[in-house]
């Protein structure tokens, strides 16, 4: 179990491309760059700012790594919180959340008091969308998750799937307080009511 | 201007992709007349020799370049249109690059370039990260008010991660930054150390310091915590990421890397597989002291044997097979969690996923 601290680590898991890293940075900085395709997209570390907190968001690409299962272990163990991103235009990314879910759940023992998310990436991308959104909450359900469509492209989401996620954590008072900035989407608010305290 | 260069790397690109075709042999003859111009020779800056000059774009003028590139237009429609990476390049405040100005980019394929510049900036990024630790965290043992529990403990602490230190600052990051001109130099930074074995140590210890932290650590070290709002236990992780991160790193390198160039595909293979046997070394070690430290006795663990037996690619000196995976916690019996292991010289359990805990059945 990872121990109280100052210091709150969110763990980014998904398939290389699903958009991790796109996902993160549109959150930290607000931008998109459909140009900028880091290569590798995990230990990324990015402090943002939570109310009295300080939040590391880890990102860490899956790919490969269900060979070295004690090694992802150690993420795994040292992290509060989950995101279980996949893109709605692959099938096969939403599968290899699997191994990695199960794995939280032997480490953890239960997933009932961890905020974990599962995201479907690239929303906006509807023409090449392989899994529904029915499927995904189907997912969810099964996994006892939260779970949201995100687009980090068009901005849709993304901030409330942090927000939710944080609000997710029962044993401290987490919430965002990014400087100066209201939440942009209001569209998902009808899922996020009661959850998401809008500053 | 960055239309002319766009073509050049484009064409560069599709030369490392095509064997013969009558636009990559366009495309070669233009950059050959771009080496001539250097150093009268057709060697491409990949295969030239490490002794050759390193080749900056004052040396070509700027027009004879542009005029040169128009020769393999051709190419330029069917290439890559991704906008050129100068502005990220230029706008990292972190990053200087020995030769940083938009003509030398278009003297080597971007894709290749772009890894090799993630790998260096995020090298240098980790050394800091490690420098921090050893800066910070190391001078705490010595504190009078240090906690019995961890007196004479630093070792456990933190691992060999001295060792590491010494040898990514004094080597490795360097011999990396030297490649920013050559990228498939890139694995030969790898194949020339051993030092990697100390990932796999590292690993082992880790669950050690993470309990001896958890237990003892973290009051005592939160202090420090304030300063950079990360605290002991993300840096401590990071030597287990980074070690994944040389894979895939490397894994997109060879991507890149088409089948033509035999050599450099070679040397990327040979240090993935290094890398990769470093993590499964480390990975081995973690997974025998989990077996070790359950109060189950080894017999009644469930084995899985999932890959063959025989794994060509583990050297010999290895102590036990690594055609194992282990799934997860020996603490559970559950089918989710039952554990793959097997050992060269000992027996190996075996249990089908799905059917109930079982006696183990004896397989070889």
């Amino acid at each position: 179990m990872p121990e109280q601290s100052n210091d709150y680590r969110v763990v980014v898991f998904g398939a290389g491309g699903v958009g991790k890293s796109s996902l993160v940075l549109r959150f930290v900085k607000g931008t998109f760059r459909d140009t900028y395709i880091p290569t590798v997209e995990d230990t990324y570390t990015q402090v943002i700012s939570c109310d009295k907190s300080v939040c590391t968001l880890q990102i860490t690409d899956t790919t490969g790594s269900h060979q070295f299962p004690a090694m992802q272990r150690l993420s795994i163990s040292k992290g509060h919180a989950f995101i279980l991103v996949y893109s709605i235009t692959s099938r096969q990314s939403i599968e290899e959340l699997k191994p990695i879910y199960q794995q939280i759940l032997a480490i953890k023992g239960s997933v009932e008091s961890i905020p974990i998310m599962l995201v479907g990436n690239k929303s906006d991308e509807t023409a090449q969308r392989e899994v529904e959104s029915k499927e995904g909450e189907a997912q969810a359900t099964a996994w006892k998750c939260a779970f949201m469509e995100t687009s980090a492209k068009t901005n849709f989401n993304v901030k409330e799937l942090f927000q939710e996620l944080l609000a997710l954590e029962k044993k401290r008072d987490m919430s965002l307080s990014i400087d100066g900035k209201r939440w942009g989407k209001q569209k998902r608010t009808d899922k996020l009511k009661g959850k998401c305290s809008v500053m | 201007m960055e239309a002319a260069l766009r073509t050049r790397d484009s064409a560069y690109r599709r030369r490392s992709d095509s064997s013969a075709s009558l636009s990559s042999t366009s495309s070669r003859r233009t950059l050959s007349g771009l080496w001539a111009s250097r150093k009268n020779s057709t060697c491409s800056p990949e295969e030239g020799p490490s002794s050759s000059p390193p080749v900056t774009p004052q040396h070509t003028p700027l027009l004879q370049r542009l005029f040169r590139s128009s020769s393999s237009e051709e190419s330029a429609d069917q290439g890559d249109v991704s906008t050129p990476r100068f502005s990220r390049l230029n706008s990292s405040p972190s990053f200087s690059p020995p030769c940083s100005s938009p003509s030398f980019l278009s003297f080597s394929r971007r894709k290749l370039r772009h890894i090799v510049e993630e790998m260096v900036t995020t090298e240098r990024e980790y050394v800091r990260s490690l420098h921090y630790i050893i800066h910070h965290y190391f001078p705490e043992m010595d504190r009078a008010d240090l906690p019995q529990d961890l007196r004479g403990k630093r070792s456990i602490v933190f691992g060999n991660l001295e060792k590491l230190l010494d040898f990514h600052s004094q080597f490795f990051l360097k011999e990396l930054e030297a490649c920013w001109r050559h990228p498939l130099r890139v694995p030969h930074c790898f194949l020339r150390h051993e030092q990697f074995s100390l990932y796999a140590l590292y690993s082992k210890n880790k669950p050690k310091s993470d309990a001896l932290l958890a237990s003892h650590g973290h009051a005592f070290f939160r202090v420090r915590t304030l300063e950079d709002k990360m605290d002991l236990s993300s840096y401590l992780l990071k030597p287990i990421q980074r070690m994944s991160k040389y894979a895939l790193l490397l894994t997109d390198l060879m991507k890149e890397v088409g089948v033509a160039q035999e050599a450099e595909l070679g040397a990327l293979q040979a240090a993935t597989s290094m890398v990769k046997f470093q993590l499964r070394h480390g990975n081995d070690l973690l997974a025998m002291d989990a077996i070790r430290d359950c109060d189950v006795s080894l017999a009644t663990i469930v084995l899985h044997l999932k890959a063959p037996f025989t794994d060509q690619t583990r050297p010999p000196e290895a102590r036990f097979s690594y055609s194992f995976e282990l799934s997860s916690s020996a603490y559970k019996h559950d089918v989710n969690s039952s554990w793959m292991f097997c050992w060269s010289e000992a027996e190996t359990f075996r249990e089908e996923p799905g059917s109930e805990p079982a006696p183990p059945v004896l397989c070889r």
